[in-house]
C-alpha cells in the first residue's frame, strides 16, 4: 500500500502513523494532487533519502521534492531534528516545509519556526477539516507558490 | 616622747646596744645592713633595739631616732592599741610568720603619711630574752597595682572570676556577682563549685586538674560550654575563656563567663529556620517535578489521543463516502454515532487540556478593560449566534487586574453558556453587569433568561464533567465551569451561581482588589 517511488516525488510526506498516511494519500490522489508521493516512516529515512544515504544511496541528490510534509513526533530521530537537517544542508534548505502534527504546544509552535518551517498545521480531528487543510496545503504550495528556481531539474 | 638623747636611757639602750652586739655576730650585722627589707628588732617591750639603713629610708628617721623608741612611732595612731595587743600575743609565743595575714597594715613615716605594708617576724634567742626581728615591705605599688587590676576587672564586660589552683575564689568583678545573685563577701573565699550545678563539679575538678597541669590561655568559643549556677539555684548555658595569671602567691586562673541563652536561643531558631526554608525548598521542588510530569503528561495526551480519534472520524466518513450503498440508514445511524462519539472525545481532550494548562501557567496580570474585553467576545459570538434573537446588555463594567488571556476565557465561558442556555427563548437576554451589593468589593455579574437549573445542584456546578442538564438536551463536555473556576480561584476570587428553573440563571465572579493579587508577575 505504501510504496516509495524511486524517481523523483513531488511530495515527501515525513509520517509514521499508519492511519494518517493513508488518510493523507487519500486525499492527495482525491483531489488529483500528485502521483508522486513518497512516504519516509521516519525521520533517518527522510535523511537518508534527502541526502541520498543508506537504501537510497546513488539517487541524485539534486532532485528535491516540492513540498515536505513533516509530522514532529517520530521513532528515532524527532521532527524538529529532521527540519535543522533539512535547513543546514544547502541543497534542501529552499524546499517548503510544512509541520504537520497532532502538537498544539506552544513550544512546539515556535521551535520549528525558529528552526525555518515555512508553515505550521494543527492536525484537524474532523475529517471533513482535515481533508480541506490537506487540499489547502497541497493547492497551495505546489500550484499557488512559486519553487525557489535554484533547485535544478 | 622619748628622749634618746637622755643619759638613762642611754646607759640603759647602751647596754643594750652591747648585748646585742654580742648577741648577734658580725655577719648578721652584715646581713641586717644589707637587707634590701627594712629590718626593725624590738624587745619584749616592744622597744626598737636594732634598725637598718632600709627603715631610714622607708620611714624617713634617723638610725638614732628611732632606737629607743617603741615600735608604735612606726604605726598610725589608730593602730596603736591594737598593735600592743598583737605584740604581747607574739612574745607569747613567738614563732616565724607573716605578720596578720589578711590585715590592712599600715606604716607611719616621720612627716605622719602612711603607707601599706607588709611585715614577716621572727623571734631571736638572746641571753636577756627573746626579741622579735621584723621585715617591712612597702607594698604601695603593689597595692596600687591590685587596685588597677582590680578596676580593669570591673571595667571588663564579662563577669571575670578568679581562682587560685586550690579553686577557691580569690576575686570576682561586679558583672560576676550580678551574673550570679551574689554578696562579694559570699564568694571570695568559697570553692568555685559554688557556682556549678552539683551533677558537673565533678567533671569540672577533672578539667580543673587537667588546666593546672598545663596552663594557658583559652579564649571563648573554643567549645567550653557548660551550665553555671546562680545563688538562687536557676542554670544557665554558659561559655567560658580561661587566662592563667602567675603570681608571687601561685598561679591564678581568671575566668570571663558569658551568658548565652540568648545566643543558644537564637542558633536555635535559625537551625529551625534553615531546616524549614530546607523542607520547603524540598516541597517546591517536589511541587516543580510533579508540574513537569503534568506537562508531559499533557504533552503526550495532546499527541497520542488524537491521532486515533482523527483515524476513526477519517475512516467513518471514507466508510460513507466510498461504500454509501452498502449502508441502510440503520446502519449508517451506527456508523454516525461512531464518528459524533469520536468528535466528542476529541472536544473533551480539548477541554481537558485547557483546563490542565490553566492550572499551572503563570498568570500575567494587568489592568484589562472589561468593557472593552466583553463588547470584543460578544462581538466573535455574533456568528456563532447566527440569526437567533439574541439582546445583549453591557453595562459599564470597572477594570480590573487580571490575565488578559484567562479571563477572556472566563466570559467567553459564561456567555457561551447564556448563549447556549437561552436557545427557545425568544428574544434571549443576555446581561453583562457589576453589582457593588453582591460581594464586598464587588462582582462581575452574567445574566441570562435561559431555562435555569435546579439550585439543589448548584454544588455540583463548577466540578470537571458536572452537568446540569442531560446531553440531549444540551450538548457540552461539562468542563466549561470548572475552567472558570479555576482561572477566577488562581486569581484569588470566588465564583458563583444562582438560578430558577425556566427563569434563568446568574452567574458572578469577584476579582481581588489590585494588590491582593496572588501568582502576579513582577
Amino acid at each position: 500500500m505504501i510504496t516509495f517511488p524511486h524517481g523523483s516525488v513531488d511530495i515527501l510526506l515525513v509520517e509514521d502513523n499508519p492511519s494518517d498516511i493513508e488518510l493523507t494519500l487519500r486525499v492527495f490522489r482525491k483531489h488529483n494532487m500528485s502521483n508522486h508521493v513518497g512516504v519516509a516512516r521516519d525521520g533517518v529515512e527522510a535523511l537518508d533519502y534527502l541526502f541520498s544515504r543508506g537504501e537510497f544511496a546513488g539517487r541524485n541528490q539534486a532532485d528535491v521534492p516540492k513540498l515536505i510534509l513533516l509530522d514532529l513526533k517520530l521513532p528515532r530521530l524527532d521532527g524538529l531534528e529532521v527540519l535543522r537537517a533539512i535547513r543546514t544542508d544547502p541543497t534542501t534548505q529552499v524546499v517548503p516545509v510544512v509541520v504537520m502534527t497532532s502538537s498544539r504546544e506552544d513550544r512546539d509552535i515556535v521551535e520549528s519556526y525558529n528552526l525555518g518551517a515555512s508553515s505550521y498545521i494543527v492536525k484537524p480531528v474532523d475529517f471533513d477539516q482535515f481533508t480541506e487543510a490537506v487540499r489547502q496545503i497541497g493547492y497551495y504550495w505546489l500550484l499557488l507558490n512559486q519553487p525557489p528556481s535554484a533547485v535544478v531539474e | 616622747m622619748f628622749n634618746p638623747a637622755s643619759t638613762t636611757h642611754d646607759l640603759g639602750i647602751g647596754r643594750l646596744l652591747d648585748r646585742i652586739r654580742d648577741a648577734v655576730s658580725e655577719t648578721m650585722h652584715a646581713l641586717v645592713e644589707s637587707a634590701p627589707d627594712a629590718i626593725v628588732i624590738v624587745d619584749s617591750d616592744g622597744r626598737i633595739v636594732l634598725v637598718n639603713a632600709q627603715v631610714e629610708r622607708l620611714f624617713g628617721y634617723t638610725r638614732d631616732a628611732l632606737l629607743g623608741q617603741s615600735i608604735e612611732i612606726l604605726v598610725p595612731e589608730r593602730f596603736h592599741a591594737q598593735h600592743r595587743t598583737h605584740r604581747f600575743d607574739y612574745f607569747m609565743a613567738p614563732v616565724v610568720r607573716a605578720m596578720g595575714v589578711g590585715l590592712e597594715l599600715h606604716g607611719r613615716r616621720q612627716d605622719g603619711s602612711e603607707f601599706p605594708v607588709e611585715i614577716s617576724l621572727s623571734p631571736l634567742e638572746t641571753e636577756d630574752g627573746v626579741l622579735a626581728m621584723s621585715s617591712i615591705r612597702d607594698i604601695s605599688e603593689r597595692k596600687s597595682a591590685e587596685a588597677r587590676f582590680r578596676a580593669l576587672l570591673e571595667a571588663a564586660p564579662d563577669a571575670v572570676v578568679t581562682v587560685d589552683e586550690s579553686g577557691t575564689i580569690v576575686l570576682v568583678n561586679t558583672q560576676a556577682l550580678e551574673l550570679f545573685g551574689y554578696e562579694r563577701s559570699e564568694l571570695v573565699g568559697n570553692s568555685i563549685d559554688l557556682l556549678l550545678p552539683d551533677r558537673f563539679q565533678n567533671q569540672h575538678h577533672v578539667h580543673r586538674t587537667a588546666y593546672l597541669a598545663t596552663p594557658r590561655r583559652r579564649p571563648m568559643g573554643v567549645g567550653l560550654d557548660l551550665f553555671a549556677k546562680r545563688k538562687d539555684g536557676s542554670e544557665f548555658p554558659a561559655e567560658i575563656s580561661l587566662s592563667p595569671l602567675e603570681t608571687p602567691e601561685g598561679l591564678l586562673v581568671m575566668s570571663a563567663i558569658r551568658d548565652i541563652t540568648d545566643r543558644l536561643r537564637a542558633e536555635r531558631a535559625l537551625l529551625l529556620n534553615e531546616q524549614l526554608e530546607a523542607r520547603v525548598a524540598e516541597r517546591t521542588a517536589q511541587l516543580e517535578a510533579a508540574n513537569h510530569e503534568l506537562e508531559a503528561f499533557s504533552y503526550s495526551v495532546s499527541h497520542d489521543l488524537r491521532a486515533p480519534l482523527r483515524a476513526i472520524n477519517g475512516f467513518g466518513q471514507i466508510l460513507v463516502e466510498d461504500y454509501a450503498d452498502a449502508f441502510n440508514p440503520e446502519s449508517r445511524r451506527y456508523l454516525d454515532l461512531m464518528v459524533s462519539n469520536a468528535t466528542q472525545m476529541g472536544v473533551l481532550i480539548d477541554d481537558l487540556l485547557t483546563y490542565a494548562r490553566l492550572s499551572r501557567q503563570p498568570l500575567q496580570t494587568r489592568e484589562v478593560d472589561t468593557t472593552a474585553l466583553v463588547h470584543a467576545i460578544i462581538a466573535d459570538l455574533r456568528d456563532e449566534i447566527g440569526d437567533r434573537a439574541v439582546e445583549f446588555i453591557v453595562q459599564p463594567l470597572p477594570s480590573c487586574q487580571a490575565d488578559i488571556l484567562v479571563l477572556r476565557q472566563v466570559f467567553v465561558n459564561l456567555l457561551q453558556n447564556a448563549v447556549k442556555f437561552t436557545r427557545g427563548r425568544t428574544p434571549a437576554m443576555i446581561e453583562v453587569a457589576w453589582d457593588a451589593a453582591a460581594a464586598p468589593d464587588g462582582a462581575y455579574v452574567v445574566r441570562d433568561n435561559g431555562v435555569g437549573f435546579d439550585m439543589q445542584y448548584a454544588g455540583k456546578l463548577f466540578g470537571v464533567f458536572q452537568r446540569m442538564h442531560r446531553s440531549d438536551a444540551f450538548e457540552g463536555t461539562g468542563v466549561g465551569l470548572a475552567i472558570v473556576k479555576r482561572i477566577v480561584t488562581r486569581h484569588g476570587g470566588r465564583v458563583w451561581a444562582d438560578a430558577e428553573p425556566n427563569v434563568g440563571a446568574t452567574f458572578a465572579f469577584t476579582l481581588p482588589p489590585a494588590e491582593r493579587v496572588p501568582d502576579a508577575d513582577g
